[in-house]
């Protein structure tokens, strides 16, 4: 769940999102959920391929389709996010010697 | 109740289901949407239900296929499309005002010769795949054809 948590700190801020097929769609992050589905506001893409994407004011993209998604690196705190995996990483190796 | 209950109701599941693709996809409920498909094809229509996998009830729908950038074919008769979700590539609300806007550039052709060149794009594809395919497995590598070149 840590990319969850860490995904809903970017709300409201603008990513880019590239989808399996190399199209990349710019957009504000609206929300975000546990399957990393996403929604855009203000969406930005190549709209030769998708030419109804002028017309569409918030998208809702599945997370199974996504490659990547580009983030401003000032949006991100490295050192934060390691250290909360590492700790995540911890808890669920816990668990397992507890027998959870 | 006061004429903006609709957004107050949309308000609270928002509040109460924040994060949840429920709450993503709630506010598109009795609009105009586009659902692209993992198989290149679109579906324009109103969005009348869903759930947590984004399956989607789409009432009034026609299926439009976009080809190569200046023409596209979509479907005449509007239908009940009940859409699983592990096909659903994105959902989009329409804007009423500008959703013919992008079509406007565009030559319309009939639905069943843009659905045959659509296919035959496809089964190309396919056909190349399987060839790739064959040469990697034939040199012992493990392949998996994935379908993302079709949306």
């Amino acid at each position: 769940m840590l990319f969850f948590s860490f995904f809903k700190t970017l709300v409201d801020q603008e990513i880019t999102v590239e989808l399996k097929n190399d199209v990349e769609i710019k957009g504000t992050l609206k929300s975000i959920d546990q399957y990393l589905n996403l929604k855009l506001d203000n969406i930005s893409a190549n709209t030769t391929k998708y030419p109804h994407l002028i017309a569409v004011r918030n998208l809702f993209i599945r997370g199974s389709n996504i490659r990547y998604i580009h983030i401003n690196p000032s949006l991100v705190d490295t050192n934060l996010l390691q250290d909360a995996s590492r700790r995540e990483a911890m808890a669920s190796a816990g668990d397992k010697i507890g027998g959870k | 109740m006061s004429s903006g209950s609709s957004s107050n109701l949309e308000d609270l599941y928002l509040q109460s289901y924040s994060f949840t693709t429920t709450a993503a996809i709630i506010g598109s409920v009795d609009r105009k949407v586009f659902v692209l498909l993992r198989d290149g094809r679109s579906v324009i229509g109103v969005l009348r239900t869903f759930d947590q996998f984004a399956n989607l009830v789409i009432h009034d729908g026609v299926e439009r296929i976009y080809l190569d950038g200046s023409r596209y074919g979509e479907s005449t008769e509007p239908q009940i499309f009940l859409i699983r979700g592990e096909n659903v590539v994105m959902m989009g609300e329409l804007d009423i005002d500008k959703e013919d806007e992008p079509l406007e550039k565009l030559t319309r052709i009939d639905y069943g010769a843009a659905f045959g060149e659509w296919k035959k794009a496809q089964t190309e594809i396919v056909e190349r795949h399987t060839i790739e395919d064959k040469q990697l497995r034939s040199r012992g590598h493990l392949t998996s054809f994935l379908t993302d070149e079709f949306y």
